[in-house]
C-alpha cells in the first residue's frame, strides 16, 4: 500500500460517513394545484393515443370522459380525446 | 521474520497516516469539489453492485395504470422536482449544487449521465426494481433521501410507475398530471 491508497482509503471513510443532506420541508407544502385543462384544447389533439395511459390519466384528471355531451360553449374545443373517448 | 516485521510497521505507518490524514483537515470536503477519478469509479461501482443486489429479487408490479400516474405524479412534484427537475426546468439550486448530482429523471435514462453499470438500462424491470429500491431506502452520502419510512410501497411504486413515463412528458402533460387536487373530481 502507497500513500495514494492511504488517500483513497481515507476519501473512502470520508465520503461514506458524512450525514446525508436533509429534506427542505417547504417542499412538502401542498399547494393543491388545479390541473391547466383548458390549455389542453390547443394541444395536438392527433398525436393523442387513448390507449396510452399518459392519456388517460390526462383525462381523468380533466374528466374529459364526461365532456362530450356536456360540452364547454366552444365548439372548436372538441377533441380527438373527446371523440375516440365515445 | 524481517518481513513480517516490516509488513506491520508499513502498515501500522499506512493506517496512522491515514488517521492523520482525516485529521489534518486537508481533505476538501466541498461539494462544489469534484471526486478523484478513482474515488468516483470506487463510490458509483460500490453504489451500482450495492443496489443492483439489493434490488434483484424485488418484483415489479403492473405500472400501466393511470392512477398509479397521477398519485405518483403529485407525490414526485412536490418531493422530488426540486432535485430531479421537471419538463421545462432544466436546473434548479439543488440538482447544480448538490454532489453527487441528482440526475435529471426527465430525460431518458440512456441520456442522463449517471453511470448505472451494465444491464440497468436496457432491461425495463431492471430500471423499475432499482428506482424502487433507491427511493425506499435512500442513497448514502448523497442528497437522495429514503422515501420508505413515510411511505408505504405502494406508493413508491406509483412513483416509479410515474417516472417510467416522465421523460415523454410535455410541460402541459406534466402540469395536469402532477396538479394535486384537493377536492374529488368529477361531481357525476
Ligand atoms: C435533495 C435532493 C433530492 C430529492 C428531493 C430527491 N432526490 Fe433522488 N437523488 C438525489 C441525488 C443526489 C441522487 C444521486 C445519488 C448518487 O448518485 O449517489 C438521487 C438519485 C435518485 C435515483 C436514482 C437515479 C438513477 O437512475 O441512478 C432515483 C430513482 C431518485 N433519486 C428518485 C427520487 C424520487 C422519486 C424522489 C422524490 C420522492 C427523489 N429522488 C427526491 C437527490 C434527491
Amino acid at each position: 500500500m502507497n500513500t495514494r491508497s492511504t488517500l483513497l482509503l481515507s476519501l473512502i471513510v470520508l465520503s461514506t460517513s458524512t450525514t446525508a443532506f436533509a429534506h427542505d420541508p417547504s417542499e412538502h407544502k401542498n399547494d393543491s394545484e388545479q390541473p391547466n385543462c383548458e390549455a389542453l384544447n390547443t394541444m395536438d389533439h392527433t398525436k393523442m393515443d387513448v390507449n396510452d395511459p399518459i392519456i388517460q390519466a390526462i383525462m381523468e384528471q380533466c374528466g374529459t370522459h364526461h365532456n362530450h355531451e356536456q360540452n364547454h360553449q366552444d365548439k372548436s374545443k372538441k377533441s380527438a380525446v373527446n371523440k375516440s373517448d365515445q | 521474520m524481517a518481513i513480517i516485521k516490516t509488513t506491520c510497521v508499513t502498515l501500522l505507518l499506512f493506517i496512522l497516516s491515514g488517521i492523520g490524514f482525516i485529521y489534518s483537515g486537508f481533505y476538501p470536503i466541498g461539494a462544489d469539489q469534484r471526486h478523484h477519478p478513482i474515488t468516483l469509479w470506487v463510490l458509483t461501482t460500490l453504489r451500482e453492485q450495492s443496489i443492483a443486489r439489493a434490488s434483484r429479487d424485488l418484483e415489479v408490479p403492473p405500472l400501466d395504470d393511470p392512477a398509479l400516474l397521477l398519485s405518483g405524479g403529485a407525490d414526485y412534484n412536490e418531493m422530488c422536482s426540486s432535485c430531479h427537475l421537471k419538463p421545462g426546468k432544466a436546473n434548479s439550486d439543488l440538482s447544480l449544487g448538490l454532489y453527487p448530482q441528482p440526475p435529471n429523471l426527465t430525460l431518458k435514462p440512456e441520456a442522463h449521465d449517471h453511470s448505472h453499470g451494465k444491464g440497468g438500462h436496457n432491461d425495463p424491470d431492471v430500471n423499475a426494481r432499482r428506482q424502487f429500491w433507491v427511493i425506499k431506502h435512500g442513497i448514502m452520502a448523497s442528497g437522495m433521501a429514503a422515501f420508505g419510512s413515510t411511505h408505504d410501497d405502494g406508493r413508491i411504486w406509483a412513483i416509479v410507475a410515474f417516472l417510467q413515463k416522465l421523460p415523454q412528458l410535455n410541460e402541459l402533460q406534466y402540469q395536469i398530471i402532477t396538479a394535486r387536487r384537493t377536492s374529488n373530481h368529477n361531481p357525476n
